[in-house]
C-alpha cells in the first residue's frame, strides 16, 4: 500500500480511490484536523465549479459546422484529401448528396510550388551554363582566328590551304618566305617536280603574278567562320586555294580564306561549323579544288583587307601551337612522321599545350599550306615545327582516329582526334603510301590498312586505329569517294604542309 | 473488424477504423466515413452543447467558445478517419477540444500579454482596479468570479479541472482525454482545486 499523499483529498471526494486507499484517508482524517479542513475546502471549491451553470449556446451550430465541412470538402486542397470520393459517389448513386471520403492527406500544396522552385532552379542552372560556356566558345573562336604574316612580293611560298585561316601563320608565313628566298634555287633543282608545274596542277597563279591586294590581309576569325561554315575544312569546303604570294611587303601571305561556299561570317556559323568538323561525319579534308586567290569575292577581299596588320599578332599566343607534315620529298626523313608545331623558342607554350589537352576541351583548327619545295625539312625545324611526341598531347588512349581522303586526291590526311579534349592530329601521308591508298580506294574502293598503322605505331594503339579506319572507310565510301584519279603522279607533285592550330582554353 | 468496413472504403489501408466504443454513434460516424456529409450532423448536434460548454471554462468568451466549438467539431469530421474507437466519441472530441483551448489561449496570452495564473497575479490585478471592490466581492458568489478565477489556472490544471467538475468525467477518461496518467490527473486536479480555492479566496479578501 502505497503512503498517503494530499491528492488524495481531491480523489477521496471524487470516489476515485480503492477501498484501501480510501480507509487510509478516512483515517488520516479522524486524526488531522487541517486535512479535515482541506477536505471541506476542496469540497466547496468544487461544488463551485460544479455548480456553474452551463452556458447554453444560443443557436445550434450544426448548420454552420456542415457548411464549414463542406467548404472544406468543396475546396481543391481539401478534395486532394478525399481521393475516393469519385468511386463512392458511384458506388452509392448519391450524386445530389455531398460526399466525402476521409482518407489520408495527399501531397500539400507546397509541394506543387517545390516543383516550380525546382523548375527554376534547373532554368537558372541552365543559363548559368549557357553563360559559362559561350564565353569558352568565343574565346575558341577566337583562337582559331587566323593569323597570318606579311610575305614580299618575290616569296616562293605558295599556299594552298582550304581552311580558313587560323593559322599561326603570321610566323610562319613569314619564315616561309625568309626560308623560300634563301632555299628555292637550291630545292627547285633538287626537286623532282618543278614549281611551275605544280602551279600548274593547282591552277596557281604565276609567282611573278602579282596577288590581290586582299589577299595579302591576314584571316579574320570571322573568315574563319566562314570557311567552317563553307563546310568545315571538309570536302565540301571546295575552298582550297593555292596561292603563290608574290604579295607586297608588310602585306602578308596570309591563308586564304577565300570562302568560296559561304560569305557568312557569323559566328553563329562558325560554331556550328566547328561542331560539325568535330563530328566524325563531318571530319575535315583538304581538298585541293579550292578556290584560287584570286578568285576571292570582292566581299572576302574588303573582309582581308579590314583585318589589323598581322604582324601586330603575336604568335607567342598561349593558345596556339601548330603542326604540320610535308610531302615525302620536301621532308624526306621525316617522310611518314608528323610534325607538330610546339612554338619551338617557347617551352612554356609547349607545356601549357600539352597539358591543355589532357585537361581542357578545345577545338583545333587545321591548315593546310602549299609550301614551295624550296623549302627544307631543316628549314621547318627551324620555324619551330618538331616531330611529335604522340604520346603527349595527343593520349592514344583517348584517339579516335578519322580519316580524312582528300578530294583531290593528292594526300591522304589522317586526323585522330581526341573525344574529349578535341585534339586533333592531322597527317600527311608518305608519297609511297599515298600512292597505296591512293590504289585500293580507286581500285577497291576501300581505305589499306597500313595507312593507319603508319600512324599507330607511333601512338602504340594499332588494335584500335585499325578498326577505326575499317569505319572511316565505310563511311567514306558512302558519302565522301573521291573522283578517279586520271594521273595519279600529278597528285605527288603537290606539296602540303599541314599546321593544325590548337586552341586550348 | 467492424462489419461495415468493406463498404465504406476502397481502399482499406488509408483508414484505420477499429470501431469498438462508438456505441450510438457508430451508425452516424459509417455514415459519414462512407461519404455523406450531413450523417456527421448527428453528432454535432449531439455533442456541440457539452463543448461548448468545456470550451465557455476553457476561454471564458461565448464568441471564443462557439469558434472553437465549431472548429473542435469540424476538425473532428476532418480526423474522422483516425477515429479508432478507442474512446468515446464524446472523450475523442474533448480531446481535440482541449488541445484547441489550450492552443487558443496561448496565442491570445500572446497577444494580450496575459500572464500566467496565480494567486499573485491576480492580486496585483485586483490592485488598481477602477471597478469597487464590493462589486468584486460580490461577484465573488458569481459564477462569474468562479469562471474568472478558473481562467487563472493554468492550462493544464483548468483542463482537469473542466473535465471534471463541468464535464463529470471520471479520472480515467480524463486520462484518456489528456492523454496523461491517472496519478497526474490526480494531482493535477488537487493542485488545481488548492490553487481556484486561493484565487477564490483571494477575490473574496480583495
Amino acid at each position: 500500500m502505497s503512503d498517503f499523499h494530499e491528492s488524495w483529498l481531491t480523489a477521496y471526494l471524487d470516489d476515485e480511490l480503492s477501498k484501501e486507499e480510501r480507509r487510509l484517508v478516512e483515517s488520516k482524517l479522524e486524526q488531522d484536523d487541517l486535512l479535515r479542513e482541506l477536505l471541506v475546502e476542496l469540497q466547496e471549491v468544487r461544488a463551485l465549479v460544479a455548480g456553474l451553470k452551463d452556458e447554453r449556446l444560443d443557436a445550434d451550430l450544426t448548420p454552420y459546422v456542415l457548411g464549414r465541412i463542406t467548404q472544406v470538402v468543396s475546396s481543391p486542397s481539401i478534395e486532394s484529401e478525399t481521393p475516393n470520393s469519385t468511386q463512392l459517389d458511384a458506388e452509392k448513386g448519391s450524386q445530389s448528396k455531398p460526399t466525402v471520403v476521409l482518407g489520408q492527406p495527399s501531397a500539400p500544396p507546397h509541394k506543387s510550388r517545390a516543383w516550380l522552385w525546382l523548375s527554376a532552379i534547373v532554368a537558372a542552372s541552365l543559363t548559368g551554363a549557357l553563360f559559362y560556356v559561350q564565353p569558352w566558345i568565343d574565346a575558341t573562336l577566337q583562337n582559331v582566328a587566323i593569323k597570318s604574316a606579311p610575305v614580299p612580293s618575290d616569296s616562293k611560298v605558295v599556299g594552298s590551304m582550304q581552311t580558313d585561316p587560323p593559322i599561326a601563320v603570321e610566323e610562319h608565313a613569314s619564315k616561309m618566305k625568309s626560308i623560300a628566298n634563301a632555299n628555292a634555287p637550291a630545292r627547285e633543282d633538287e626537286s623532282p617536280v618543278k614549281p611551275e608545274a605544280s602551279r600548274k596542277l593547282n591552277g596557281a597563279p604565276s609567282p611573278a603574278a602579282p596577288s590581290p591586294a586582299g589577299d595579302a590581309k591576314p584571316a579574320s576569325r570571322e573568315k574563319s567562320s566562314d570557311l567552317a561554315a563553307a563546310g568545315g575544312m571538309g570536302g565540301g569546303l571546295g575552298a582550297n586555294r593555292s596561292f603563290e604570294s608574290p604579295t607586297p611587303p608588310g602585306s602578308g601571305n596570309g591563308p586564304d580564306r577565300g570562302s568560296t561556299a559561304s560569305g557568312n561570317s557569323s559566328p553563329a556559323a562558325s560554331r556550328s561549323s566547328l561542331e560539325n568538323m568535330k563530328s566524325p561525319g563531318n571530319a575535315p579534308s583538304f581538298g585541293g579544288r579550292g578556290v584560287r586567290e584570286n578568285n576571292l569575292s570582292e566581299n572576302s577581299k574588303k573582309d582581308i583587307a579590314a583585318l589589323p596588320d598581322p604582324r601586330q599578332r603575336s604568335l607567342d599566343s598561349s593558345a596556339s601551337s601548330s603542326r604540320f607534315a610535308g610531302d615525302q620529298d620536301l621532308l624526306p626523313q621525316a617522310a611518314s612522321n608528323v610534325f607538330w608545331y610546339n612554338g619551338a623558342n617557347e617551352p612554356q607554350k609547349k607545356n601549357a599545350v600539352q597539358q591543355d589537352s589532357n585537361v581542357s576541351p578545345e577545338f583545333n583548327s587545321i591548315q593546310r599550306f602549299r609550301v614551295d619545295r624550296s623549302i627544307t625539312n631543316e628549314d621547318l625545324a627551324k620555324w619551330g615545327f618538331e616531330e611529335p611526341k604522340l604520346n603527349n598531347p595527343l593520349d592514344a588512349s583517348k584517339l579516335n582516329l578519322q580519316r580524312n581522303l582528300l578530294r583531290s586526291q593528292q594526300s591522304i590526311e589522317l586526323q585522330a582526334s581526341n573525344l574529349n579534349s578535341q585534339q586533333s592530329l592531322n597527317l600527311i601521308l608518305p608519297e609511297e603510301k599515298i600512292e597505296e591508298l591512293k590504289r585500293n580506294i580507286v581500285a577497291t574502293g576501300r581505305a589499306i590498312q597500313p595507312d593507319t598503322e603508319n600512324v599507330i605505331s607511333s601512338s602504340g594503339q594499332q588494335q584500335r586505329a585499325q578498326s577505326n579506319a575499317t569505319q572511316f572507310s565505310k563511311q567514306l565510301l558512302q558519302s565522301d569517294r573521291p573522283p578517279p584519279v586520271e594521273n595519279p603522279q600529278q597528285l605527288n607533285e603537290e606539296r602540303w604542309i599541314l599546321v593544325e592550330i590548337n586552341n586550348p582554353q | 473488424m467492424p462489419a461495415f468496413w468493406g463498404t465504406c472504403f476502397c481502399e482499406p489501408t488509408s483508414v484505420s477504423l477499429g470501431i469498438q466504443n462508438i456505441d450510438d454513434d457508430s451508425e452516424a460516424i459509417r455514415r459519414v466515413l462512407a461519404g455523406e456529409v450531413e450523417a456527421y450532423g448527428a453528432i454535432v448536434k449531439k455533442y456541440q452543447q457539452r463543448i461548448f460548454a468545456a470550451m465557455m471554462v476553457m476561454v471564458g468568451s461565448r464568441e471564443d467558445a462557439e469558434d472553437l466549438t465549431q472548429e473542435c467539431l469540424a476538425m473532428g469530421f476532418r480526423k474522422l478517419s483516425s477515429f479508432e474507437g478507442r474512446s468515446s466519441m464524446f472523450t475523442w472530441l474533448h480531446r481535440i477540444g482541449m488541445n484547441l483551448a489550450i492552443s487558443h489561449r496561448r496565442k491570445h496570452r500572446r497577444e494580450k500579454s496575459i500572464a500566467r495564473t496565480s494567486i499573485d497575479v491576480a492580486e496585483n490585478e485586483l490592485v488598481g482596479r477602477e471597478e469597487p471592490i464590493e462589486q468584486i466581492l460580490d461577484r465573488a458568489n458569481d459564477q462569474s468570479l468562479v469562471r474568472s478565477a478558473i481562467l487563472r489556472l493554468d492550462e493544464q490544471q483548468r483542463s482537469v479541472l473542466v473535465l471534471r467538475d463541468v464535464q463529470g468525467m471520471d479520472y480515467s477518461e480524463i486520462a484518456e482525454t489528456l492523454e496523461i496518467p491517472i496519478g497526474t490527473v490526480r494531482s493535477r486536479l488537487h493542485r488545481a482545486r488548492l490553487e481556484l480555492k486561493d484565487v477564490i479566496e483571494l477575490l473574496k479578501k480583495s
